[in-house]
């Protein structure tokens, strides 16, 4: 690896002449300026426009193109994101959930989820149809199970949310038939509340001390904690649409086979806003919980 | 028993460590950062004065040290919400510090190849043991103790042990006591200006603190000792007014120990009107003695209260562990030489409930100290009789007579229930526990008369126990209404069941109540035929007239009890069964509780439960009921109880085994033994559950081995499973101590000493044992019968 990719933080920027990359960009931008990142555009039609044929398309690339680097095109779209994120070691993939056809379950196209399905990174997924308006982050969820590496994940979440001084809105999901996490050190709902006025308060302390510690990051912005019952996927959107935040963050262990990701699956496909996906696996990573030498994070 | 004494320094360096024995130790194996505040708490050393949860020495980001002290509450009055007394932390007397090359030690920094922390049980000291690789200058073994004792309970006692493989220069050690540090939702204890103590290289440290709304003062006095092949090394001390910091600075050698202890002494204002001059006298008798005498005076205070108290299951190691697991915190949770204090539902281990007293400790906990330990049960009963007048004053503000006592106390035992709660999705709902959960006067009434049928403890009778009966039929007797059916009824009321509010004529409360106004009438005809003048002195005081008695008696006849002898089903409350059936099954496996999925108002509508109710009074009066009442009763309650509350699987456990279901008695027991010690739902983050603890002893003891308390003695109806070679257990029954084994067909039983006593078996002719006897009795066809005296 050349010093320069070990130096440059990059944020890999999938681009092609269709909408979805008109809602992709204000997110895009947000993100690239929060990291002090330097965009790494990857074309994904084929054949490929010109710059100026992009920047004609979208003026608001102009700026955002000044200090590109311009990722070569080879293989299938996926590959070729996945190949120039890992390349690059970058620090996350922003990318729009579909164009076209979506695959069934998960609402993505098959760019994405191929993505998805590889991530070297994390991956913030902007639904398409997303207005081009400037994206700011003033509230985040980041919804929790209770688990240990669940919490381990947001690290880089709050340090975004941090650097724009968003709300963590952290909302905890317990499923009504949900059995508890078999991951030691996991904090469920408590099944005992044998006071609720004592059992309420302890708990929720608790609940977010963990995550504050887990995560390995300070919160510097407010954080609150929520908590919300029956499935987790529609509990999610349902959260986010009535606080009217601005990102999901969802921690995902990686594996997309059928019955499997049944909370992703749903949230990407009714998202309101753009979801952050972040691999639970710390190996998997650019993010990790405690950066080793030549490691990155926001 | 046999005598395992600690292994202590004084059999040489090696010898410094926990018991080998499995079955007396619970483990912790590496380091999870998610699991510290459990481990805190599980692992936490306590004697009833004194509790301290098992932090980190070094600290880490999730450490939540805490040290506290029984009585010694005091209220955050800026605390948002309803602000209300709760234990106060003291300071923090554990924290050492390790720089090994200038870097400091913390497991969440990696560098340990392995890391334990174990419980040894048998003495009651808590172990850590690990190795640590410093860069690449080789190893160091690390061993550290720490124990609060219970021979001296005054006394908080660490130790560290280093032992290295390599040269290792520039090490730091720092040992640090200091005030709490500040933290969201606990209230800390202060330091008060005083002048700085005489600064020297063994004399005591004083920190002297104090309560802001109560005014309790606290001294905490500490000495750290460091000693290199045993010669003491002075430390350096850096002179701060409220803090003491000790520090040496080694250079290692192999094959060397290096050992430092620390002595901490608390007083507080609550026992003395000196604690400073107390403290530091204590701590100064202690540095005149080896610190290994401070461990062996606790470890065989340990083994004594062991000799009374441990349950042995043999043929399932898991289940052995956790009852002795519970009996060391419940050991640990109570001080027998302490009567304004009780324990409080996380006892000394944490900050949750924040330790408050509930009927916890009479129902759940109060029978494992009355048939194993009668001073603690007496000390904590006398905790009543010392707040029967917050107890009147609750009632007559109420509009009531008699006593009521607080559904939550501390030690004044005024209310101190908050008046309403948040949940975490945002309702706000008001907790009327405080204003509707009567039947903790019954319950506390329980506790004395099985306190004073186990004991025939005659001074406390009339010192304390019978006024409570009196007060308490009092405040029954005032509480409900003769209605034109002609029957007393209890109206608006909270039962044990607590997702049903303000409901009439609970069936818990109503015969608790009933047995109430029973038992102070009879303990009125006791104490006025074999103590007359007694008799008239409490009658003058208490204004008890001539007829009040018998008023109970007819109150106690007339009660409403809900029962049907066509079904034998009691009803829980006016109006249950007309209610939603819910079928549970369908909502499993669960976490949330039923009133979370739900709804409040759902639930209340449903017939729901969400603890024994009905089946608690079943378990609590067993010989009253009849066989069929017995398991109609359970066998309709059981489905619809969601064990909401920790107090719920183990009296589950204990009814099924009583009536020889011994699956679904399995199956409680393990839910209850794994409520503190299942790993991966942070059950015990906030101290453990120790009614829970106290009802896993029961499960065994009432429940297994069938232990009845009869008229005339004890009766046993064992159930015990057949994956259980041996059930064994120790009793004191009226000074008597009984040796208990329990095997699937056979029941032997050993009087050691005391006075004769009866017990029956099964419905074999009851026997009279004698000091020293031994009789042996047999399940043949399905009766017992004995064989052998």
């Amino acid at each position: 690896m050349s010093d320069e990719r070990a130096e440059r933080n990059t944020v890999v920027l999938p681009l092609d002449t269709t909408s979805r990359s008109a809602a992709i960009l204000p997110v895009a931008k947000t993100v690239i300026q929060l990291a002090e990142a330097t965009p790494c555009v990857v074309q994904t039609e084929w054949p490929t426009s010109s710059l100026p044929e992009l920047k004609k398309k979208f003026p608001s690339l102009k700026a955002l193109l000044k200090h590109a680097i311009i990722a070569p095109m080879q293989g299938q779209p996926a590959e070729g994101i996945v190949r120039a994120a890992t390349e690059w070691r970058s620090l996350c993939i922003v990318m729009a959930m579909h164009e076209g056809k979506k695959m069934p379950d998960t609402g993505l196209d098959s760019t994405a989820e191929g993505v998805l399905r590889e991530m070297p990174c994390p991956v913030v997924l902007v639904p398409p149809e997303r207005e081009p308006t400037p994206w700011r982050i003033r509230q985040v969820v980041l919804p929790q199970d209770g688990t240990p590496e669940t919490a381990r994940a947001l690290g880089p979440a709050i340090t975004l949310a941090g650097r724009t001084g968003a709300s963590l809105l952290v909302l905890h999901v317990s499923g009504a038939h949900a059995p508890p996490p078999q991951e030691p050190g996991t904090l469920t709902a408590p099944q005992y509340v044998d006071q609720p006025q004592h059992e309420w308060p302890a708990w929720a302390q608790e609940f977010l001390e963990r995550v504050r510690y887990l995560s390995g990051e300070p919160v510097k912005g407010g954080i609150r904690m929520f908590m919300a019952r029956g499935e987790p996927g529609p509990e999610i959107v349902r959260f986010t649409h009535s606080r009217g935040a601005d990102l999901i963050v969802l921690s995902w262990h990686g594996e997309l086979a059928p019955r499997c990701a049944l909370t992703l699956r749903y949230v990407l496909q009714y998202a309101p806003c753009p979801v952050l996906v972040l691999p639970e696996s710390r190996e998997q990573s650019g993010l990790p919980f405690h950066p080793r030498s030549g490691e990155r994070t926001f | 028993m046999k005598d395992h004494r600690v292994n202590t320094a004084r059999a040489g360096a090696s010898c410094f460590g926990p018991t080998d024995d499995p079955l007396w130790r619970i483990e912790e194996e590496g380091f999870n950062l998610a699991r510290e505040h459990e481990i805190e708490s599980l692992f936490a050393v306590s004697n009833g004065y004194v509790g301290s949860r098992a932090s980190l020495a070094e600290g880490s980001p999730l450490s939540d040290p805490a040290t506290f002290i029984a009585g010694v509450y005091d209220t955050d009055s800026s605390a948002q919400g309803d602000p209300v007394p709760e234990l106060a932390a003291a300071p923090d007397w554990m924290q050492l510090s390790l720089l090994i090359g200038g870097q400091e030690f913390r497991l969440d920094q990696g560098g340990y190849l392995w890391h334990r922390r174990v419980i040894d049980m048998r003495h009651g000291i808590l172990w850590r043991e690990f190795d640590y690789r410093a860069g690449n200058e080789g190893l160091i073994h690390v061993r550290a103790c720490r124990l609060a004792s219970l021979a001296d309970r005054h006394v908080l006692f660490q130790c560290i042990q280093l032992n290295a493989e390599n040269q290792f220069p520039r090490i730091h050690l720092r040992a640090l006591t200091e005030p709490e540090v500040e933290r969201p939702g606990r209230v800390r204890l202060t330091p008060e200006p005083c002048p700085p103590s005489e600064i020297g290289p063994d004399s005591p440290y004083l920190l002297e603190l104090c309560t802001r709304t109560t005014q309790i003062k606290v001294v905490v006095a500490t000495a750290g000792r460091l000693r290199i092949g045993g010669e003491v090394v002075p430390p350096q001390v850096e002179p701060l007014p409220d803090r003491r910091v000790e520090s040496w600075e080694l250079d290692i050698e192999p094959g060397k120990t290096y050992r430092f202890d620390r002595l901490v002494v608390i007083y507080t204002s609550r026992e003395t009107e000196r604690p400073a001059a107390m403290a530091a006298d204590h701590l100064g008798r202690l540095l005149n003695s080896a610190p290994e005498d401070v461990i062996d005076a606790h470890s065989r205070a340990w083994e004594e209260r062991w000799r009374e108290s441990d349950v042995e299951i043999e043929g399932d190691e898991a289940l052995q562990r956790a009852v002795r697991f519970a009996c060391y915190h419940l050991i640990g949770a109570a001080n027998p030489e302490d009567e304004r204090v009780s324990v409080g539902a996380r006892a000394l281990t944490g900050e949750a409930y924040k330790g408050h007293v509930f009927w916890d400790t009479e129902i759940f906990m109060l029978p494992f100290y009355i048939f194993t330990h009668p001073p603690s049960a007496r000390a904590l009963l006398m905790y009543r009789y010392h707040t029967l007048p917050a107890a009147r004053e609750k009632a007559r503000r109420l509009g009531y007579q008699g006593a009521l006592y607080a559904w939550e106390s501390t030690y004044t035992g005024e209310e101190t229930t908050p008046g309403y709660s948040i949940t975490p999705d945002g309702e706000i709902k008001p907790i009327l526990n405080g204003v509707l959960e009567h039947h903790i006067s019954a319950d506390v009434a329980y506790a004395v008369w099985q306190y004073w049928q186990a004991t025939a403890d005659e001074a406390f009778l009339l010192q304390a126990g019978a006024e409570i009966l009196f007060e308490t039929a009092r405040f029954w007797a005032s509480r409900g209404l003769l209605e034109e059916d002609g029957s007393y009824h209890i109206r608006e009321v909270i039962g044990p069941d607590e997702y049903h509010e303000g409901m009439d004529d609970n069936a818990f409360t109503n015969l608790m109540a009933q047995w109430n106004l029973e038992r102070a009438a009879e303990a009125a005809r006791i104490v006025a035929d074999r103590w007359p003048d007694r008799w008239l002195e409490l009658a003058r005081r208490l204004d008890v007239n001539e007829d009040e008695p018998e008023t109970w008696r007819d109150l106690a006849r007339r009660m409403y009890t809900g029962f049907d002898p066509k079904t034998a089903l009691f009803e829980q409350f006016k109006g249950y069964f007309e209610l939603e059936d819910i079928d549970l099954a369908r909502y499993g496996p669960r976490i949330l509780p039923m009133d979370m999925i739900l709804g409040r108002e759902r639930t209340q509508l449903s017939k729901v439960v969400k603890q024994a109710d009905v089946v608690m009074l079943i378990y609590l009066f067993w010989d009253r009921w009849s066989p069929e009442a017995r398991e109609a009763n359970f066998r309709y309650y059981e489905p619809r109880t969601s064990h909401g509350s920790s107090l719920s699987p183990s009296i589950h456990a204990a009814v099924a085994a009583r009536l020889g279901d011994i699956e679904t008695a399995m199956r409680y027991f393990r839910q209850a033994s794994e409520i503190d010690l299942t790993n991966n739902m942070g059950n015990a983050a906030g101290g453990v559950h120790a009614a829970a603890l106290g009802g896993l002893w029961q499960a065994v003891v009432f429940g297994f081995a069938g232990l009845s308390v009869r008229s005339d003695g004890l009766g046993f109806t064992p159930h015990c499973p057949q994956e259980w070679r041996a059930l064994r257990f120790r009793l004191v029954w009226r000074g008597v101590c009984l040796h208990v084994d329990v095997r699937p067909e056979t029941v032997e039983i050993v009087a050691e000493s005391g006075e004769p006593v009866v017990i029956q078996v099964g419905d074999a002719s009851p026997a009279r044992f004698v000091s020293g006897q031994r009789v042996r009795w047999k399940l043949v066809e399905g009766v017992w019968k004995e064989v052998s005296t």
